[in-house]
């Protein structure tokens, strides 16, 4: 058995590690688990549109040449044609184009969409859509601090976070088969918060430790490519990339017009010969060359693997297959390597496999909420054997950093969420609005809770939680019942979906609240989870400064 | 339709190991051990086979492993949120 | 039985940070010249690279807290990062010159 010295020392580890990152870490998972339904939230966030379905398929080849006869310079960024007619996809066709850029500065895009006008004639109209599920993309890999110091900040997180989870295996081991699935709920308190603790810590250790190795690979992804280049290959790294991209690369154009074939053959000759890919978009590069080429970009069924990067590649003007780069096509190291990345982001198993890291991604983000909360009740014990009643000032400031910086992460993404519908049309750039009232929200809410103390602030911040989380749901309500607000209800299964989750969620807010606010009232006095000793305490407040 | 299947298989088989547990909270009484672990180790063995026959083995091993996990916590919570709003 | 092990968090903890990381670095690049297909291997083992050199990176800060003391962390962690740069250059020597 683990010699008690070593379980003592890593308990030391495991405590200060957890207490380091796990406000950062509670940011990332529950913004994570909202991401397994970015797609839906996307679309839930879409202002109605053309739509895919204004054009049929067996029209969108002659889409594709007037859009290229009037915006020749989208041929090289490549169009993209969509095949599935969600709401977040504005119309049949889409391209990106660069906008006008002083010089140093970094390249920015402008989004166009074109559609065929009932007359046959071609509408394009530049319009920048929704980047609401960008922003809580962002926000879980980098919990809203920018680049590049946001990265190296959850690289270290990452990175304490895996020496966290190895150091609390080394504590639970010798009472692991004893208290194996054990949750025992009752008076002793620090012994039910362990209990909560350790149960979630144990059964999804390997979902933990994929996570924690992932983000930390990606996160410092940069400089341990520099390293890598530099230690490893000599410089060596970059120049056989170089010639590898041109394994994802359309070829170049020859500057000798062809005839495509349309996008319904194309899909065609697709299915003839890569039977299993599901492909959800067509990227078209070169269009009207006679080296053009359409890039599918989507999954091979059954198989664990990315969706964004790879595909294949057809010749546009033949059907031929130019490149392959389908999972399995993929050489072994290829292979492993995006494997590992879709045990992170759940991109294989389907809906099963979304809904299981939405309920691991939360149970996370209350893993690391309930390892404060178990420091704080630990440190309350000793407290009370040295003087009476007095809490000492690192766990009322760590109660209340919890409960700001947890809540405030909540309340700040169901706001930005339904400022998707309420700000659309009404302000200039609403993608920055997303961030406006993130940060506002959650700094308010920091605020708040250091000004209120966690018992106080607790409550409020649970009910400003479900206030926010209700009024999504509210507002598909409101934009049913009256039109003239301007505001939009899609019919489809995803944003519904979107619309009962968050009804759900608000539930259960509302309902931890109620919970919140009997123990505040009738818990035990001596915590800081109670207002009783806080109006104690203000008759000792002089003592209490002087003696510090 | 594999996939309704492939689910309830492992669901059940997760809920036979927590019932197999000692420190299992669903009943008032601890069921006999060893016919309990077999029965989920069949229902999960089977469950991994439906899995695999709806992907590939290597999906097949993963969403397995992935939905035993949520159920092995949330069993336990699901026990304790009862006995929280009965005292 | 061995003698209790020393506390010593801060040294063992930068032995594991800095230590571990040459360590990860070292392997993985010797993994990037010996491994199946050798130096000419796809380059899809540069980002499964990045994701050994996260494990290893990881494995080691969090087992070097079982050393003796934080002098015995920086001891042993530093042969091995001699050790394995010198497999990793004698490596990149042979394979570039």
């Amino acid at each position: 058995m683990i010699r008690a010295d070593i379980v003592k020392h890593y308990k030391t580890v495991h405590t200060w590690t957890g207490i380091s990152c796990g406000l950062a870490l509670f940011i990332a998972f529950y913004a994570g688990a909202l991401t397994m339904f970015q797609e839906p939230i996307a679309r839930w966030a879409s202002p109605p549109a053309a739509g895919v379905a204004a054009v049929p398929l067996d029209d969108a080849d002659r889409l594709l040449e007037l859009v290229v006869a009037a915006h020749p310079e989208a041929r090289k960024e490549g169009i993209t044609l969509h095949l599935r007619g969600h709401e977040n996809e504005p119309a049949r066709v889409t391209w990106e184009e660069d906008a006008a850029h002083q010089e140093g500065q970094p390249h920015e895009h402008v989004h166009w969409w074109a559609t065929l006008k009932p007359d046959g004639t071609l509408l394009s109209k530049q319009e920048e859509p929704s980047e609401l599920a960008e922003f809580i993309n962002a926000i879980h890999m980098r919990v809203g601090i920018p680049e590049p110091w946001g990265s190296y900040f959850m690289g270290v997180v990452s990175l304490l976070y895996g020496v966290a989870l190895i150091a609390g295996m080394i504590v639970l081991l010798p009472s692991l088969t004893k208290d194996f699935l054990a949750l025992r709920v009752g008076h002793n308190l620090k012994r039910m918060w362990l209990d909560a603790h350790n149960v979630v810590g144990v059964t999804a250790l390997p979902f933990h430790l994929v996570m924690a190795v992932t983000a930390t690979a990606w996160s410092f992804g940069g400089p341990l490519w520099s390293a890598q280049e530099s230690v490893i290959f000599g410089g060596r790294q970059k120049v056989v990339m170089k010639r590898d991209f041109e394994r994802w690369t359309a070829p170049n154009p020859t500057g000798d017009a062809d005839v495509m074939m349309s996008p319904g053959q194309l899909l065609q000759r697709l299915h003839a010969q890569v039977p299993d890919f599901e492909p959800k978009v067509m990227i078209f590069k070169n269009f009207g060359d006679k080296a053009a080429a359409v890039r599918f970009v989507g999954a091979e069924r059954g198989y664990v693997g990315h969706t964004s990067f790879g595909g294949v590649m057809l010749s546009a003007v033949t059907g031929n297959l130019i490149k392959d780069n389908r999972a399995s096509r993929q050489d072994p190291d290829r292979r492993a390597s995006t494997t590992i990345f879709a045990l992170h982001t759940g991109e294989y198993g389907g809906i099963t496999i979304t809904w299981a890291y939405f309920f691991l991604g939360f149970s996370g983000a209350w893993l690391f909420y309930s390892g404060n909360l178990l420091w704080v009740e630990t440190r309350r014990k000793k407290a009370r054997k040295g003087r009476e009643d007095e809490q000492p000032r690192s766990t009322r400031l760590l109660g209340s950093a919890t409960v700001g910086v947890c809540l405030g992460c909540v309340a700040g993404l169901s706001l930005t969420i339904v400022a998707a519908k309420w700000l659309h049309g009404s302000v200039a750039d609403l993608n920055a609005w997303h961030a406006y009232i993130y940060y506002a929200v959650f700094l308010g809410s920091v605020a708040w809770a250091f000004a209120w103390g966690a018992a106080r602030s607790a409550v409020h911040l649970l009910w400003l939680c479900a206030a926010a989380t209700i009024s999504i749901p509210l507002t598909t309500v409101l934009a049913l019942l009256f039109p003239a607000l301007g505001m939009w209800a899609h019919g489809s299964a995803a944003t519904i979906g979107v619309d009962v989750v968050a009804f759900i969620g608000a539930l259960c807010f509302a309902w931890m609240a109620i919970a919140t606010a009997r123990r505040v009232r009738h818990g035990p006095a001596d915590s800081i989870w109670s207002i009783r000793k806080g109006d104690d305490h203000t008759a000792h407040e002089p003592v209490a400064i002087a003696a510090e | 339709m594999i996939v309704v299947l492939a689910l309830t298989l492992t669901v059940l088989g997760c809920a036979c190991l927590y019932l197999a547990s000692p420190n299992q909270k669903w009943l008032s009484q601890n069921l006999p051990r060893k016919p309990l672990l077999a029965a989920g180790s069949l229902l999960l063995v089977a469950g991994l086979i439906a899995w695999i026959a709806a992907f590939l083995p290597l999906s097949g091993i993963f969403v397995t492993l992935h939905v035993a996990m949520v159920c092995l916590f949330a069993f336990p919570y699901a026990a304790a949120l009862r006995d929280w709003r009965s005292n | 039985m061995a003698e209790d092990i020393r506390p010593d968090y801060w040294a063992k903890a930068s032995a594991g940070a800095i230590l571990g990381l040459g360590l990860a670095l070292s392997l993985v690049g010797l993994y990037a010249y010996l491994g199946p297909g050798g130096i000419d291997a796809p380059t899809g083992r540069y980002s499964l690279m990045r994701h050994l050199e996260a494990f290893v990176w990881i494995a080691v800060f969090g087992l070097c807290f079982l050393f003796r003391s934080g002098r015995a962390a920086w001891t042993w962690l530093g042969a091995a990062n001699l050790i394995a740069f010198a497999a990793l250059f004698a490596c990149r020597f042979y394979f570039f010159a």
